[in-house]
């Protein structure tokens, strides 16, 4: 899959921590509707210019499921681009959240082994709903690592349905791993694992297949614990056997969009 | 040419009184898991398959919808 354009301007951690606050706090207090307005608005206009340029009333809006069951933000956003741009939502009941451990609890990759993130689609229909339009996003609060977003994005195009781009209020990190990225990280487990040569050869390959599609947050947070024999050793396991469910899902998609 | 019938979508008023009571069992054990995580008493994994996560997810969503239609 090539790497999904995230339409969205990079918030500063100051900026991120302070969404994050605000959205929990509107959450305890059930998202009351003044406030939530007011605080989607108030980010809405950080992004407003870019959605416009991108957004008009042949693009088609699909939300991600909230993780929680409860966030009224990414709804109230969708319906925000919606009204300024005449853009229309998929309707309800067509995508549903498989997964119990909220995206943003950053599971490690062994976790989400036991608790995958996944969508069930309804893949006939949402093409069928799509092909009526030129452009199809998907829309979220916040993008971190892009865990949610993007394998929705996945499921998508594995029924089918090619995805324009992702749409978020805040953007914690827009990136993709670079070259460079991916070297680093290969260094690092290779030094302290003293691996061979086919091993390393095989970390560079599952490096990718794993990482590439999600932002530079998901590498980074799976690189943090790296620091001696035992957890680069634990890293490289986990990761060929990450990397073969990756691959299975990614063949889907290749078929099922006839690439 | 030759239109493809989708099945009706599910609306609130399709859920049973029992299906609701629970998915509000399946919220409450939801919440208290993710809370719990990466705490030193975090609660197993909730046992719940992939039909009743997304029956659960899709009536869900319906709520927040209907919660959306006060905005």
């Amino acid at each position: 899959m090539a790497a999904i354009p995230i339409i969205g301007k990079q918030a500063r951690g100051q900026e991120v921590g302070s969404f994050r606050e605000t959205k929990l706090r509107l959450k305890e207090l059930g998202y009351p509707i003044p406030e939530t307005k007011e605080f989607v608005e108030h980010h809405f206009q950080r992004v407003a210019d870019l959605v416009r340029e991108r957004i008009d009333d042949k693009t088609l809006l699909i939300q991600v499921p909230s993780g929680s069951g409860e966030n009224m933000v990414t709804y109230y956003f969708a319906k925000t681009i919606s009204k300024e741009t005449g853009a229309h939502i998929l309707p309800d009941m067509l995508i549903q959240k498989l997964h119990k451990g909220e995206a943003k609890k950053n599971f490690s990759l062994e976790k989400r082994i036991i608790d995958p993130i996944g969508y069930q689609v309804k893949s006939e229909q949402i093409k069928s709903i799509a092909s009526q339009y030129s452009k199809v996003f998907v829309v979220d609060d916040l993008i971190g690592s892009g865990e949610s977003s993007i394998r929705l994005v996945k499921t998508l195009e594995k029924g089918g349905i090619k995805v324009t781009g992702l749409l978020n209020l805040v953007t914690v990190e827009k990136n993709y791993p670079t070259p460079g990225d991916f070297s680093r990280v290969h260094a690092k487990i290779k030094q302290y694992a003293n691996l061979v040569m086919s091993d390393s050869m095989k970390l560079s390959n599952n490096l990718k297949v794993v990482f590439s599609d999600y932002t530079r947050q998901k590498l980074n947070r799976f690189e943090r614990p790296i620091k001696d024999e035992k957890s680069a050793l634990a890293a490289f396991k986990i990761l060929s056997k990450t990397s073969r469910i990756e691959m299975k899902f990614n063949k889907e998609i290749d078929k099922n969009l006839g690439l | 040419m030759k239109q493809t019938i989708f099945p009706k979508l599910k609306t609130l008023e399709d859920f049973s009184k029992m299906e609701i009571e629970k998915f509000d069992e399946m919220h409450r054990v939801l919440a208290a898991y993710n809370a719990s995580i990466g705490t030193k008493n975090e609660l197993p994994l909730p046992p719940y398959t992939d039909d009743e996560m997304a029956e659960y997810s899709g009536y869900r969503q319906l709520l927040i919808s209907k919660r959306g239609e006060e905005f």
